[in-house]
Formats: C-alpha cells, sequence, structure tokens
C-alpha cells in the first residue's frame, strides 16, 4: 500500500459521551453503539484527531499493553467498526512512507 | 492586656460595624451583632467563667465557652502523604503573550511532559489514594496552558479514568486554561472535565488589551467562543478575570455583562499579582478598597443572576490552614518530573527563600523526601504571627505562602488583607441576611476603616481595641 489510509467517522454517525461511556448513533439507520472502556477511549482518539500510530502509543500506556497488543486491539476495532459501517476508511495518495492515519 | 499566650485557644472574634459589633466565632458556628455593652459582658463572663444574667447573651455565652459545642481548629497536616488532588503542568508552554502573566517562557524552551512520566504520576497518585480507602479523587491541570500539550491530557484523563474505575472509583478533572482551543477541544473539555476555570477579563477591550496572541492579535473572540460553548456544557464554568488598577471600577458593568453572554457557575475576579512583564507595561494592581468596594457591588450583580462570586480567600465556609496547594499534600508535577508543592515557578519560591520541591518522578513512581514534606506541612497559618489575631485566619490561612508574605506583628495589614477583610465581612453579614446592614456600613469608608484596621479581632482583646 503506498497511501494513508484514513479512517473516519461515518458522516451519518452522531455521539455523545459523559464519563463511562460513548452512545453513537446513525441517525440515518437508527443503529446505535454503546462504547465502553477500551472502545470509548479509541473512539475519543479517534475522533479528536489522532494519527493510528499515536493512538497505539496512547493505548499501550493507558491500558499497559505492550505496542504489538495495542496495535491488535487497534486493528481489530476498525476493522469490525468498518464492518458496521461506524467508520469508514479511504486511502489517500501520498509520497514517501505508507502509514495509517486517523481522521474525523 | 489579653495575650495570645495566655488564651491560646481563642477563636472568638468582636469586629466593629457601624455602631454594632459583630461576634464570630466560626469555629464554633456563630455569628452575632451586639451593642458594645454586650461584647464587654460575653467578653468578661468567658474571662470569669461567670453566667450572665441575660439569657439569651448567656446562651451565647455557653455556646462559646463549652469546648463540646466547637469544632476542632484546623491542624496541619500529619502522618502519610496522601494528596487531595494531583496536580499536573502538561508544559510550562502558553499560546498567549498575556501583558501580566510571570509565568512566560519563550517558546523554545516549551518543555512538554514525557508521556511515560504522566503515566507514573497518575498510576502513583491512584494507588496511594487507593491504598488509602479514597473513592473519589482529583486531578487538576495548570500550566502554561494544558492544552498546548493535550497528548498528556488526553492521556491522563483516559488513564486515570480507567485505573479509579478498576478501583471502583472515580475521578474529577479540573483545568485552568486560557479557552483559545479548537471548538472540537471545547466539546471534548465541556464532554470530559467536571470544572473548567477560563480566563476571560472582560469585553474585548479589556481582554485583548490584556491577553494577546505573540503576534499582538487579541485572543478575546477564542476565549469568548469556548465561554460560550462551556456554557451550554455539563462542565462547572468558572470565569476568572485579572483585575488591575485601570478596571477595578468596571467590575460591576463586566459581572453583568458576564451574565448577559455566559451562563457560567461562578465568576471569580483576582487582583493583578505584580510581575516583571506587567511593570514593564504599567498595568498596576488596584487599589484593595476599591477593589473590595466594586467587587462586593459585582457579587451582588453576579447573585441577582444565580452566579457564585468567587474571591477565595473570603470562603467562609472555608476552615483550614493553608489558602493553597502548599501545605495540603497535594502533589504537582512538572514537565520535568519535578514533584512540589506549589505550581508556581521555582525561581519564585527561591525568591523568597522557599524551597517547594517535594521529591520526583522517577523509576516508575513518585518519590518524596520526608524532610520536604514535613517543611512544605509547616507552610501553615499557625506559623504566620500576622493571622494570630485576625477574624479571617481560618478562611484565608494568611493567603498565598509565596506571593504574600508580610513579615509584620498580628494586625499590620497589607493590601491583600485589607481587601480580604472587607470582602470577608460583607460575605458574614450576608450569610446572615444584614443585606441593608451590610451596604450601609460599606457606604462609610471611616466605618470600614475601623471595621478593618483594628489590630486584634480578638473578643479578649476589646478593652483595648480603640
Amino acid at each position: 500500500m503506498n497511501g494513508t489510509l484514513i479512517y473516519r467517522c461515518t458522516p451519518s454517525i452522531a455521539w455523545v459521551r459523559d464519563a463511562s461511556q460513548t452512545l453513537a448513533v446513525n441517525e440515518e439507520t437508527g443503529q446505535s453503539w454503546t462504547l465502553r472502556g477500551v472502545e470509548a477511549v479509541v473512539w475519543d482518539l479517534l475522533t479528536a484527531g489522532y494519527a493510528y500510530h499515536r493512538i497505539v502509543t496512547l493505548l499501550a500506556l493507558i491500558f499497559s499493553l505492550s505496542a504489538a497488543e495495542a496495535e491488535q486491539t487497534l486493528a481489530s476495532l476498525l476493522r469490525r467498526w468498518q464492518e458496521t459501517d461506524l467508520v469508514r476508511v479511504s486511502e489517500e495518495a501520498k509520497d514517501g512512507e505508507s502509514d495509517h492515519q486517523c481522521s474525523v | 492586656m489579653h495575650t495570645l499566650e495566655r488564651y491560646p485557644d481563642s477563636n472568638i472574634f468582636a469586629i466593629p460595624i457601624l455602631s454594632k459589633f459583630l461576634l464570630y466565632a466560626p469555629l464554633h458556628h456563630l455569628a452575632a451583632l451586639v451593642d458594645l455593652t454586650a461584647a464587654r459582658r460575653l467578653r468578661d463572663s468567658l474571662l470569669a467563667g461567670a453566667p450572665i444574667a441575660h439569657e439569651p447573651l448567656n446562651d451565647i455565652a455557653r455556646l462559646l465557652a463549652s469546648d463540646a459545642e466547637a469544632e476542632r481548629a484546623p491542624s496541619p497536616k500529619r502522618g502519610d502523604f496522601i494528596p487531595p488532588f494531583l496536580g499536573l503542568l502538561p508544559t510550562r508552554g502558553c499560546n498567549l503573550a498575556c501583558q501580566y502573566c510571570g509565568f512566560l517562557t519563550p517558546q523554545e524552551s516549551w518543555q512538554v511532559m514525557d508521556l511515560e512520566l504522566a503515566r507514573d504520576a497518575v498510576n502513583w497518585y491512584v494507588d496511594v489514594t487507593s491504598r488509602a480507602g479514597l473513592q473519589h479523587v482529583e486531578i487538576h491541570y495548570f500550566g502554561g496552558e494544558p492544552f498546548c500539550a493535550e497528548e498528556v491530557v488526553d492521556l491522563t484523563v483516559h488513564l486515570a479514568r480507567t485505573r479509579a474505575a478498576e478501583a471502583g472509583g472515580t475521578v474529577r478533572f479540573e483545568v485552568t486554561t486560557n479557552g483559545t482551543f479548537s471548538e472540537k477541544r471545547c466539546r471534548w473539555a465541556a464532554d470530559h472535565l467536571d470544572t473548567i476555570v477560563l480566563s476571560l477579563d472582560g469585553p474585548a477591550d479589556v481582554h485583548d488589551h490584556h491577553r494577546p496572541y505573540p503576534d499582538g492579535r487579541g485572543s478575546f473572540e477564542a476565549a469568548a467562543r469556548s465561554a460560550r460553548i462551556l456554557s451550554e456544557g455539563s462542565a462547572d464554568l468558572f470565569l476568572r478575570a485579572c483585575v488591575t488598577s485601570e478596571t477595578v471600577e468596571r467590575l460591576p458593568q463586566i459581572a453583568a455583562w458576564f451574565c448577559e453572554h455566559f451562563r457560567p457557575r461562578g465568576v471569580c475576579f483576582e487582583p493583578l499579582q505584580p510581575s516583571a512583564p506587567s511593570r514593564t507595561v504599567q498595568l498596576e494592581p488596584p487599589d484593595p478598597w476599591a477593589f473590595a468596594h466594586n467587587f462586593i457591588q459585582a457579587a451582588r450583580v453576579l447573585e441577582s443572576h444565580g452566579v457564585e462570586p468567587v474571591y477565595a480567600a473570603a470562603d467562609i465556609q472555608a476552615r483550614r490552614v493553608t489558602f493553597c496547594p502548599a501545605g495540603q499534600d497535594v502533589a504537582i508535577v512538572s514537565p520535568d518530573g519535578t514533584v512540589s508543592a506549589c505550581y508556581l515557578l521555582q525561581r519564585d519560591w527561591e525568591a523568597r527563600g522557599l524551597d517547594l520541591r517535594l521529591g520526583r518522578v522517577a523509576d516508575g513512581t513518585v518519590q518524596l523526601k520526608a524532610d520536604a514534606v514535613a517543611s512544605a506541612r509547616d507552610l501553615n497559618v499557625h506559623n504566620k504571627p500576622l493571622c494570630a489575631r485576625c477574624f479571617c485566619k481560618w478562611h484565608c490561612a494568611g493567603g498565598c505562602h509565596v506571593n504574600h508574605t508580610p513579615a509584620g506583628p498580628p494586625g499590620d495589614y497589607d493590601r491583600l488583607c485589607v481587601q480580604t477583610r472587607i470582602i470577608t465581612l460583607r460575605n458574614v453579614l450576608k450569610a446572615m441576611d444584614q443585606h441593608d446592614l451590610a451596604w450601609a456600613w460599606l457606604q462609610e469608608r471611616e466605618a470600614v476603616a475601623r471595621s478593618v484596621c483594628q489590630p486584634s479581632d480578638l473578643l479578649l482583646d476589646l478593652e483595648e481595641t480603640p
């Protein structure tokens, strides 16, 4: 892959959060998700615009994971969210090394 | 003369208010207005241990003479070091160049807290408080501008919340900020933080004059936008305005303007703390009499809108031996890993002959020095002779240990004392629903001066009070 993978929140998703959870709703389909724990943290960092590798770093520190475990957790979560259309991924052409980047 | 040595536990005060005396015993939870004759009879009764043949007065005398009816006098911290909150300084850097700011750091020397260091500090704090059985803990962010190092804020918020939840507890987050962050970050703060203290000095002309960006542009637009967004959020919003000699007469109007445009829970007016930058641009602190007078007028405006006026030193609900984090066992972690008792700059403590370093974050934990903790605990009102006979002593506790250091004898009050004593008296009278008396008193400068300048407030010294 030569471009940058951009993970974006699906445009029709709205969310509210409090100290313990995030509630996300697809305003077109009515489908909803309650995100807690690591899912809520990833959603928060993703929507804050952190790059993929920074989310991995932060997850490792927050949940006492190795970098590999954190990366696996994030990749798995993004895959699942992509499958349920909570996030969408696109590839943007970019010179130089490839990277994953999360943005909204 | 009755000396403190003979009456070391005396916490009963008498302050003249126009033709009456305010009898004030904060540890007995008593405030009463009496005339001079009644005050003298109470004093004599307490000295002699004899009853008064006047039932209402005798009830007061009995209450004041009874140790069982009084709270214990606040005492300095002892025992294990258990911080009531963890202070984090994600960076000393800031994106503004406020005219009066003594924290200014050249951009090239900005240091951002290392993420591992931040993690270690939070883990230590949650472990210490969890072992002590605390269910609810607090993290406060100071700066610089904390959101100039937002990754540290994001990490520590999520980490502390996760760790506290594992221990069955919760975390409160408070940030002191200039509010010039993005709209997205502002909404994040409104969702995730519990208390946001936003610096906003007033309308655009005041704020932009005081708080420009380094390129000279004013920061009002960004700060006011944040204040509007935060007004709609669930976090408690406190607006904090720095008051100078130029703005002090505008406090009531600024208070009204705040209430018209935002929905803060409270508004804090703080007199300018002189610094090298403020002297350069000739910004001066307000006259303390003018500050107190205008603060009280502003307070009435705020209260009429249901907004809490804040002048922290005059909080009559407080019973404390130290006003600030120093002496409370608060641990404040700097970007370089130093753990200290104070969030001011080290050069400022050192200029006062203080070393407020408590230890360091090292080897994955916080390492404290026992002698440094003991020294910080000695910073308390019991060791401030100036405060010994002042009715405010358990509320303001002598104020900031770094910036308020008068070395005079009891009653040798300085500008901070003057404004604190006036505002505290007003707060006590307000709590007694004596609004008209408070207002009438405030209109007579000589009467206020009699109240504020008496060298001893002790009831036992009443006879010697002019």
